[in-house]
Order: C-alpha cells, then sequence, then structure tokens
C-alpha cells in the first residue's frame, strides 16, 4: 500500500486543523506523528481512515482516490479515541461480533490475537470489569486481527505498564515485517523511537520536522 | 456484508431502554380501560389497539385561550416516545465499537441504509408492544380476546363515528394500526437524516412540532393526521383509497433516506468532544 497526501487541508467551523500537509507514506514502513495532545495528530489520523474529508488537497490511495461508493481504504485496521466496546460482552465475543462484519477471520485467528496482546480467550470477564490496560489491548487486537494492510493507532501505550508497553510495541514491529503500512500517533517520544522509521513532529495542524531513525 | 450490518443492528433493537416504549403504552390503553368503566362494558383487545393512537378530530383553536384544546396526550406520549427512544441510537454508533464497525463496513451509505432498516423494525417492536399492552388489559379486564370485534369503546373512543354499515375490520386495522406505523416509521426516519444535519434535539423538536401542527390542520398531506386512525377512518369514509393515503408516509420516507445517504456521504465522522 502507498498513501500520499497532497497540501492536505483540514478546516472545521473556521478553524484550520491541518494545515497543508503533504506525506508519502509506504507500506513495510511504521509512521509515527508526534506533537502535544490538540495539534492534529488524531486529525490526521483520521483523515487517512477516510472518516473525514479534506477541504483542500487530496489523499491518494495506491496513486488513486478511493473509488465511488468506498469511503474507507478496503484492509484497515484502526484504533482511535479510547477504545469502547461492548461492555456486557467478553473481549473474545467483541473481536467475534466485529469479526463477522468483513467474515475474514477465523475464532482460532481471534484466540491467537487476544494472546498476542496479552489477553486470556477464555476469560469469562465481561469487558465491563476489564481494567483500562486490558482494554486498550483489546482495542489493539481490534486493530490488528484481520491482518489489515493499512494500521492506524491513536496512542497505543496508554495504560499500559512497562511490560505491556514492550508487548505492544513488539507486537507492532511483527505487523510491519509482515508489509503493513503503519501509522503510530504518540505524545510519547521514547516509544517512538523505539517504533517508527520516520517520526513527524507536529504542531497547530502543521508538520514542523521530520526525524528519520 | 450489509446482511451482517443489518443483523448486527437489528440485534440492537432488543436494548432495555426500548422497554420504556412498553410502558407508555400499558399508561396510553389505560384509557381505554377508563372508558370501558364509564360504558360499564369489556373492551376487546382491539378496543385497546384502536385506542393508542385514535387520536381525534381537529378542534378550532381558541385565540383567547390558546391552550384550552391541548393535543390529545395518549396520542402524543406514543407517537412521542417511540421518536424520543429512536433519536440516539445512530449518531452515538458514530464512535467507539460503530465506528469500528462503520470503517469494516467500507462505505458509509451502508451503514446508513443499516440504520433504516433498523429504525423501521424498531417501529415494528414498538407496535408488537403495543399490541402486547393491549393484550394485558385485555387480559386484565376479562375482555374479548380477538382482533375481529369491537364494542362501544371504540365508538366512544372514535367519538361515535363508526358507522357497522360502512366501517369494516378492515378499515379499522388500516385507519388504527397500519397508517399509524408508516407515519411513525417516516417521520421517525425523517428524524434520523434531520440528526445528520442538525443536533438531535432539534430534530426531535421539528417532528414534534410537525406533529402538533397536524393536530390543528386537518389535511392528509401533513403527515401527522396519517397517525390519528379517527383522521383515516375519516379520509377513508370519505373515499380517498388506501393506496392515496399510503403515498404520502412513503414519499417522506424516500425524501428521508435519500437525503440522508446523500449527506452521510459528506459527512465528517468527528469525536463527540470534536
Amino acid at each position: 500500500m502507498d498513501i500520499r497526501l497532497n497540501h492536505v487541508t483540514k478546516v472545521i467551523r473556521d478553524v484550520i486543523i491541518l494545515d497543508n500537509i503533504s506525506l508519502h507514506l509506504a507500506s513495510g514502513h511504521i509512521y509515527g506523528l508526534q506533537g502535544p495532545n490538540g495539534h492534529g495528530k488524531t486529525m490526521l489520523l483520521r483523515l487517512i481512515a477516510g472518516l473525514i474529508k479534506p477541504t483542500e488537497g487530496m489523499i491518494l490511495y495506491n496513486g488513486k482516490p478511493l473509488p465511488k461508493g468506498q469511503d474507507f481504504p478496503k484492509s484497515l485496521g484502526v484504533m482511535i479515541e479510547t477504545p469502547a466496546f461492548w461492555e456486557n460482552y467478553t473481549g473474545k465475543k467483541n473481536l467475534e461480533l466485529l469479526a463477522e462484519i468483513r467474515g475474514s477471520v477465523t475464532e482460532k485467528e481471534i484466540d491467537e490475537m487476544l494472546i498476542k496482546v496479552g489477553l486470556d480467550p477464555k476469560d469469562k470477564r465481561t469487558v465491563r470489569r476489564y481494567s483500562l490496560g486490558m482494554k486498550q489491548r483489546l482495542g489493539i487486537a481490534a486493530a490488528l486481527m484481520e491482518s489489515p494492510e493499512l494500521i492506524l493507532l491513536d496512542e497505543p501505550t496508554n495504560a499500559l505498564d512497562e511490560n505491556g508497553i514492550a508487548d505492544i510495541c513488539q507486537l507492532i514491529k511483527e505487523e510491519k515485517t509482515r508489509g503493513s503500512l503503519i501509522v503510530v500517533a504518540s505524545h510519547d517520544a521514547d516509544v517512538l523511537k523505539d517504533l517508527a522509521d520516520i517520526t513527524y513532529i507536529m504542531k497547530e495542524g502543521r508538520i514542523l520536522d521530520e526525524v528519520e531513525k | 456484508m450489509s446482511y451482517r450490518l443489518i443483523k448486527r443492528d437489528l440485534k440492537r433493537i432488543l436494548k432495555v431502554k426500548n422497554l420504556w416504549m412498553f410502558v407508555f403504552f400499558l399508561i396510553s390503553s389505560a384509557l381505554c380501560y377508563g372508558n370501558a368503566a364509564i360504558l360499564q362494558i369489556s373492551p376487546s383487545w382491539l378496543d385497546y389497539i384502536l385506542a393508542v393512537f385514535a387520536g381525534r378530530y381537529p378542534v378550532e383553536v381558541n385565540i383567547s385561550q390558546p391552550f384550552s384544546d391541548l393535543p390529545p396526550l395518549h396520542w402524543l406520549v406514543s407517537v412521542e416516545g417511540i421518536l424520543f427512544l429512536s433519536l440516539d441510537y445512530p449518531l452515538e454508533d458514530l464512535s467507539g465499537e460503530g465506528m469500528q464497525i462503520l470503517l469494516r463496513a467500507g462505505s458509509k451509505r451502508k451503514w446508513y441504509l443499516s440504520k433504516c432498516v433498523w429504525n423501521v423494525c424498531n417501529c415494528l417492536v414498538y407496535f408488537l408492544f403495543m399490541l402486547f399492552s393491549g393484550l394485558i388489559w385485555t387480559l386484565f379486564s376479562k375482555g374479548i380476546l380477538s382482533l375481529k370485534d369491537y364494542t362501544d369503546v371504540s365508538n366512544m373512543v372514535y367519538e361515535w363515528s363508526i358507522d357497522p354499515d360502512i366501517v369494516t375490520i378492515q378499515m379499522l386495522w388500516i385507519s388504527g394500526i397500519l397508517m399509524p406505523f408508516l407515519t411513525v416509521a417516516a417521520l421517525n426516519l425523517f428524524q434520523m437524516s434531520l440528526c445528520l444535519y442538525t443536533k438531535p434535539v432539534f430534530a426531535f423538536m421539528v417532528t414534534t412540532a410537525a406533529l402538533i401542527i397536524s393536530d390543528y390542520y386537518e389535511s392528509p398531506y401533513f403527515i401527522g393526521n396519517l397517525g390519528m386512525g379517527i383522521r383515516v377512518l375519516a379520509y377513508l369514509e370519505s373515499g380517498y383509497s388506501v393506496i392515496q393515503l399510503m403515498i404520502i408516509p412513503l414519499v417522506w420516507v424516500c425524501v428521508s433516506v435519500v437525503a440522508g445517504s446523500i449527506r452521510c456521504r459528506r459527512m465528517d465522522i468527528l469525536s463527540r468532544e470534536d
């Protein structure tokens, strides 16, 4: 997968949220978006996901805009916002319900993904009784379980302890090896230093700098 | 994939808060029980059902006493209850797990159309609640357990306008069940589309205004009139065909679905904080 953002600007209620951003993102790489809260990282992820449309400029996926009738890239895994789930179901049931939509993941693969993120597929607790860290892990599992070509993660290490951060970083690196294009937004410079091949520093909706590993 | 989306939405119909509608209908049917007590007879199951969306004939507004003739409360509560309970879900479903579903659907239009199906099915479930609440009242009042027989209670609710020589049972089903269902479903879809353009509270206010205006201005072209059994029966008696009456809510349905679908494609999916 190859994504190009050409001079993209996003204005919401007369406020410039993203300002003239041009990027080229290619598969097999991890890209970092670093910056303080409220400076456009999450909006940029939303834009790449197709959730919001640019006010100016264009986004090309594999050299073309998305075809008519398709609003989001086909093979996409996303964790934006604090992960939210159906609270009365177990973690596994939540993933099964999501997987039902595309119908491309088996129960065995769901179990494997849960184990990879450090959750027990046999856990009978409902999500309501999960800790924040467990919900975060489940959110990452939801984003990764269908082996998407494009993965967008917003603050993936929030609410995780040191071991948790290491596990999740390892998992993200494995996805890169598989050939996915991964964009990670984080305010944590250390996490991005470890993960990202290129980190874009964002401020007030603009990309100020890029740091290569 | 569309089938899976719809299936998942339909599961959401059985939310606990929807049971409130059952309570509203129980309260609404109490009117029929009260009328039966006046007449000292036992109402039938059909009587209870016909009472819920009966409404009233239009009244002349007295400018000096504008609040002397308020719209029929049990009718308003029944329709508004359905509109209110259906208000939040589609927009709520644009964040959290709903957003995950939307992204997997791949198309905002598919997502929106599945919400339209959900909305109509939701109305259907509410009408089943209405049938069930009528059943409970019938059993409670030891009435006739029949959907083919009616008593003077219905005649009283319909302001003594049911002429057995003209009005058939089918006409009563159409006026008291079918047309209110189509009207409520059309208003619900209209409200859902409007929510994509403005805040849900304003959309709710617009549908409420449409209902209240219809109560005072008698014409089949004001959609609220078609949600009142008493007026639909009058239209049927005065020569309107069922098809003619059905066209109006169906036009609302089509306009709402198209307008919502267009808006949905252009809409930004933002978090609640944004």
